[in-house]
């Protein structure tokens, strides 16, 4: 019976520097925490045991920043969904993931859970993964043997499930500036503070027709989800109405949603059409 | 800094302007350790899940649940319980929950007080919908919310 | 930003009056006192081992490595409980539930093995290395085939789930009238299963006094003095030796009535290790274990003449208890007071059947902040009225007017059997019709419905019965439901008055000092209330049902006019005139025609105890033991506006109006507080919340992140309003609030969703009304859109 609060004993690692976390997790049996917003829950149902938890939060120094590299916005692993959706330059840079961060969980939530935790935990239904999978963002993953960059788009394997290996962690995710792109981030739940039933995250270059449009899914299969092939029939159009409709059902033929407590599949689908089409309209500024 | 499985380590807080400094096991939650530790009980566990927010507390500046942290990550920290945001007389926020009967069995109180203390921080000026926003990691079981939003707007209005 | 109230609880505030509660003080302070916010030294935690299975034989119980587990202390079994006959004990309604099994267990998450342990981490460490070895039986979670020939049997010491069968009513005068009847109406509707998902779960510390003998528990619960008696008479503990106490309750709404076995647990390992015990539940032990509410099949049946004239009520149902038959009903009523179903009309005759089973699923059938099953009972007969209003293509609100109790035929006997005392229902729903303009919505709806849009409008005119209730029908237990109040009014004219109640959120505090106030014109600063405390307070049954204000609330009243007497001899004496010439007003005495030359009430107290009359015994205090003549029956009409989007089947609750008439009101703020809150449990009811389990009987979620209670974002606003009429047999005409809108409102919210697709040919859609529901519905009628 899952219905514990008390974690299983565990010992700890306070790092003095990455290299030292990077040199500890080649031991095994250790599991990072950061803000501990996922994290914490799993231990407290005892899901997972490790043997040590390795606490990055004296690594602040290192992994929480908000960097402005002009083409692109670089932030650390530890940056809190509450500092994302606040911070000027990713108001300004990367709109699409401030306004994101804003709708994860509740307040108190967002000021503990970091960008690298939700990321790393790849919950199917989190909002951040769609967000990643829309502006192609690039994340850092490090371990002793060294550094190496992963499209988002090859990061997320399934649920729960990432390119991140047992003695990697997550150094930091790069975004693109793409500049003159409208957004939106549209989220159904079936109440305030549960994960998504349907998440999608969109941007989009509009001038008198498409010029770009990257559309991508959380919440409606076993990973965050990019149709790249059906968002090339809505670019270089001066979008109908009818396309969206027609480009909607199509999307939704894709999706392979659960059923579950958040609905059966073919409702998913169904809101998940529907949203397409809300959210769409909106960001193509397409009248009905 | 190594703290092998079973062995303690140090934790060293200030709440409510006092510094506290306890050997804990690393899996002692933050909120075990207010309420347990230190002895300060108007902090409350209401779930496991991290959803219902009757542990909030404020966390060097920020909201936080404190049954979803360990004491460990509190090391250094300041901490304000619902203890310590009166200064021996009721706060503004205090003040409105009772002149605007937000509060029924009291259970969830000191968590919402919390969390609109630290709403009414960023924001001193919330609309309806903000402070719902701002609320909803908050259950209440007993009032419906509406007497708690109106005790916000007042709390609001009398701090400006 | 301007503050309504204005009063502070300082001087004589009696009826009325919008005093702040004199209780909000210490929980904003964060100096609530709590079951777990207590600790006594040498105190250890008790955790349990819980079955995975909701059917199972236990084949062996391996403890070994739990006990060399450093900080154990203690480790309990069924079987050992068995040896001082504590394996089962008895429940509220006559039947018997386990403690700890001994042979098998019968539902996910029952309590299995206790551990006692120096901290809650090291019990639950020592929890998870105990082996149980269970060969899994059939479970049955149907409580229809649990009541077949075939089905497994749940319990072991039966040999059938039948719990009871229990009925009222005329059958043949019904029957005969349904058989003359132009139209007959008939429907099913699953009252779901619910969690009253109080905020604090439930908890105990039992500290057993080794050198006194004494048994001290500090306990979760909503009526501590019956169980005390009912430990005493089990444990055979002298029942001067058990004090029960019941602190700061974090929420009730009847989950806290029941006796869990944590709390026989942790009082049997006092009693063995001589320290304090605590026990607190992890809220998904609490959602998995504690007792449920409602789990109702209903099936009724309404007759009635083509003008809509209501003739008859017919109704059958399959109630699911669970393992054990846990309500905490008076002992007379099996369905408890489900017999109220014939709700707000003038209704010839009826006949009322419920039949109860046995599932391995959690025990319970408590109520979810209602009296008894009034919930289930309000639910049926406003569903089915609206469904012949829509059968007859008659307007629902004119159809309720047509067939309401007239005023002037109160006190009104039910065919069913109860004295209503008091009521005007037109009014009610005519002020909710004006305030939320209902023909104009009437008008709006058909305008959009010719746009092909989904809205709809909800009436539920419900009549609640509370307050038991009188002595000849009403018992827990075999005891009578009285309720006490006992007031002591000090030298100095200072008050503590002591009650057999136990509020967990009302306002006792303040409410009952009021009523003493009133009564007494003493300030009610001057007025501290305990309650919950079985070795200080007068015995009680308890606050649940409404029945505190009704029961509890006449009982201070009449021990306020017992004092008021005697303080008239006193003041008498004082001015040296007759009894008979005395006159009282608001807290003054004096002789006819001098109002100036006054008495005090707080002169009068000191002199009761400096300067008593001759042949007058010193003091000024009195108890009562109030035996209420009848129950009281609030009622009220809701109307609720909801908009469906046809492409999601998302509804939202546009507009709510509540008119609700609980007779004289003590404290308005409170009273519309009880409302409210209660209204949005009931949107939670309606929209969210279910307890769900599988045909193995495991549950769906159970825990607080799968058990979608409101948040501030999703609850509508609230209109209230009111109408007065008073009880007229109560000491204040006052009829009890606590419940009413959780009894009145879920009909009117799936009144008006199925009004909103009525025409799509939707008779009815059982709650929750999560919106995929509703969308697969819009589906399989051709009317979902895409928009």
């Amino acid at each position: 019976m899952r219905c514990n609060m008390y974690p299983t004993i565990f010992g700890l690692y306070e790092p003095s520097s990455i290299y030292d976390t990077l040199d500890f997790l080649d031991n095994g049996n250790a599991k990072i925490i950061a803000g501990g917003q996922s994290l914490i829950p799993m231990l407290k149902l005892r899901v997972i045991q490790p043997k040590f938890l390795v606490d990055l939060n004296k690594l602040r120094g290192d992994l929480d920043y908000i960097e402005d590299r002009g083409k692109s916005i670089g932030l650390g692993s530890l940056a809190t969904h509450a500092k994302i959706s606040t911070d000027q330059i990713v108001k300004s840079k990367i709109p699409l993931l401030s306004v994101t961060a804003s709708k994860v969980g509740d307040m108190q939530v967002r000021n503990l859970g970091t960008l690298g935790g939700s990321v790393s935990n790849a919950d199917p239904s989190a909002d951040y993964p769609a967000v990643l999978l829309a502006y192609d963002a690039t994340l850092t993953l490090i371990s002793s043997g060294g550094e190496r960059k992963v499209k988002a788009s090859e990061f997320f394997k399934g649920p729960f499930s990432t390119e991140l290996k047992d003695n990697e962690i997550l150094r930091e995710v790069e975004f693109p500036v793409l500049e003159g792109y409208a957004y939106k981030y549209e989220k159904i739940v079936r109440r305030a503070g549960d994960f998504a039933m349907v998440g999608i995250a969109v941007l989009a270059k509009v001038s008198d027709k498409v010029e770009d449009l990257r559309i991508a899914y959380t919440g409606v299969g076993e990973k965050a989800y990019r149709p790249y092939e059906l968002e090339k029939e809505l670019v270089g159009k001066k979008v109908t109405r009818d396309d969206l409709e027609k480009f909607a059902e199509k999307v939704s033929a894709t999706l392979t949603p659960p059923s579950d407590s958040r609905g059966s599949s073919s409702y998913r689908k169904k809101v998940a059409k529907i949203a397409t089409i809300k959210t769409l309209s909106e960001v193509l500024g397409v009248v009905s | 800094m190594l703290v092998r499985p079973g062995e303690k380590v140090k934790v060293k807080v200030k709440v409510n302007g006092i510094w506290y400094e306890k050997e804990v096991e690393p899996r002692k939650l933050l909120v075990h350790f207010i309420r347990e530790d230190i002895g300060l009980t108007g902090t409350k566990i209401g779930c496991d899940t991290s959803t219902c927010g009757a542990c909030t507390i404020i966390m060097n500046g920020k909201s936080v649940k404190s049954c979803t942290l360990f004491a460990f990550q509190a090391n250094g920290a300041e901490i304000t319980t619902i203890e310590g945001i009166g200064d021996s007389k009721l706060h503004p926020i205090q003040e409105a929950f009772k002149d605007n009967f937000a509060l029924q069995c009291g259970y969830c109180t000191p968590g919402m007080i919390m969390q609109t203390y630290f709403l009414l921080k960023t924001n001193p000026n919330p609309t309806e919908e903000e402070i719902k926003d701002g609320l909803h990691g908050n259950i209440c079981r007993c009032t419906g919310y509406q007497n708690i939003i109106k005790a916000v707007k007042d709390a609001a209005g009398r701090m400006r | 930003m301007t503050v309504e109230i204005t009063e502070e609880p300082k001087g004589v505030h009696g009826m009325g009056h919008k005093i702040r509660r004199k209780e909000d003080i210490r929980f904003l302070l964060g100096k609530g006192n709590y079951v777990d916010d207590i600790k006594l030294p040498g105190m250890v935690y008790l955790a349990f081992v819980r079955s995975p299975y909701a059917h199972a034989k236990i084949k062996s119980i391996n403890v070994e490595k739990a006990k060399t587990l450093p900080g154990v202390i203690d480790i309990i079994t069924g079987k050992e409980l068995e040896k001082v006959g504590l394996a089962w004990i008895p429940t509220l309604m006559g039947d018997k539930m386990m403690v700890l099994p001994t042979d098998k267990v019968v539902y996910q998450g029952q309590e299995v093995v206790a551990v006692i342990a120096e901290d809650r981490y090291k019990a639950y460490d020592a929890a998870s290395l105990i082996e149980v070895e269970y060969e899994p039986l059939e479970p049955v979670t149907d409580p229809k085939k649990a009541l077949e020939q075939s089905s497994p049997i749940v319990r072991p010491d039966k040999n059938t789930n039948l719990v009871f069968k229990w009925e009222a009513g005329n059958k043949e005068e019904t029957d005969k009238l349904f058989k003359e009847a132009d139209v007959v109406v008939s429907q099913g509707f699953y009252y779901q299963r619910l969690h009253v998902a109080y905020m604090e779960p439930v908890g105990s510390i039992a500290h057993y006094d080794p050198v006194s003998g004494k048994l001290t528990i500090w306990m979760t619960s909503q009526a501590p003095h019956v169980v005390r008696t009912v430990f005493s008479l089990v444990t055979k503990i002298p029942e001067n030796k058990i004090r029960i106490i019941s602190p700061d309750i974090g929420g009730g709404f009847g989950g806290k009535v029941y006796v869990y076995p944590g709390y026989v647990v942790s009082a049997h390992a006092s009693i063995k290790l001589g320290r304090p015990v605590k026990w607190i539940a992890t809220r998904s032990e609490d959602m998995r274990s504690t007792a449920f509410a409602r789990d109702y099949h209903i099936h009724g049946e309404i007759a009635a003449k083509k003008d809509g004239t209501i003739l008859a009520l017919r109704i059958k149902v399959i109630s699911d208890h669970g393992a054990f038959f846990g309500d905490a009903n008076p002992s007379k009523f099996s369905a408890g007071l489900f017999s109220i179903c014939t709700g707000s009309y003038d209704i010839k005759a009826a006949h009322v059947e419920v039949v109860g089973a046995h599932t391995n699923k959690p025990p319970g059938g408590i109520a979810y902040r209602c009296s008894f099953r009034v919930t289930e009972a309000a639910y049926a007969i406003e569903r089915l009225v609206d469904i012949l209003a829509h059968e007859l293509g008659m307007d629902p609100a004119e159809l309720r007017l047509k067939n309401f109790i007239p005023p002037e035929k109160f006190p009104y006997k039910s065919a069913l059997g109860w004295t209503y005392d008091s009521g005007n229902y037109a009014a009610a729903l005519k002020k909710a019709m004006d305030k939320i303009g209902y023909w104009e919505l009437r008008k709006e709806q058909e305008e959009k419905r010719k746009r092909g849009e989904l809205m709809g409008i909800g009436i539920s005119s419900f009549t609640e019965i509370v307050g038991a209730g009188p002595a000849d029908l009403f018992d827990i237990v075999g005891i009578k439901m009285f309720e006490s109040a006992e007031i002591r009014i000090h030298p100095t004219g200072k008050v503590i008055a002591r009650f057999g109640t136990r509020a967990q959120g009302q306002g006792h505090e303040t409410t009952y000092a009021q009523i003493i106030s009133e009564i007494l014109g003493i300030p009610v600063e001057d007025i501290i209330i305990e309650e919950g405390d079985t070795d200080t307070c007068p015995y009680g049954l308890g606050t649940y049902a409404s029945r505190s204000t009704p029961t509890a609330g006449a009982a201070a009243a009449v021990s306020a006019k017992k004092i008021l007497d005697k303080a008239k001899k006193i003041a008498a004496h004082l001015l040296e005139a007759r009894e008979e010439d005395i006159v009282y007003e608001k807290g003054r005495f004096y002789v006819k025609g001098s109002p100036d030359k006054f008495k005090t009430i707080q002169d009068v107290a000191l002199a009761a105890y400096t300067n008593p009359p001759p042949g007058i015994e010193a003091g000024l205090e009195a108890i009562t033991y109030y035996n209420p003549p009848n129950m009281t029956f609030p009622f009220g009409s809701y109307i609720c506006v909801v908009d469906i989007d046809k492409g999601t089947g998302q509804i939202k609750v546009r507009k709510f109006v509540a008119v609700d008439d609980c007779g004289n009101i003590i404290n308005p703020v409170i009273v519309d507080g009880q409302i409210m809150g209660a209204l949005t449990m009931s949107f939670g009811t309606a929209f969210l919340e279910e307890i769900r389990y599988d045909e193995n009987g495991n549950i769906y979620g159970g825990s607080f992140a799968e058990y979608m209670i409101p948040t501030a974002i999703e609850t509508p606003k609230w209109e209230l309003d009111k109408t007065i009429t008073p009880s007229p047999h109560h000491p204040l005409g006052a009829k009890g609030v606590d419940e009413s809108a959780t009894v009145g409102s879920p009909a009117a919210f799936v009144n008006a969703v199925v009004d909103a697709l009525w025409h799509l040919g939707v008779r009815h859609i059982d709650m929750p009304l999560w919106p995929w529901k509703i969308w697969q519905i819009l589906k399989e009628k051709g009317a979902v859109s895409d928009e």
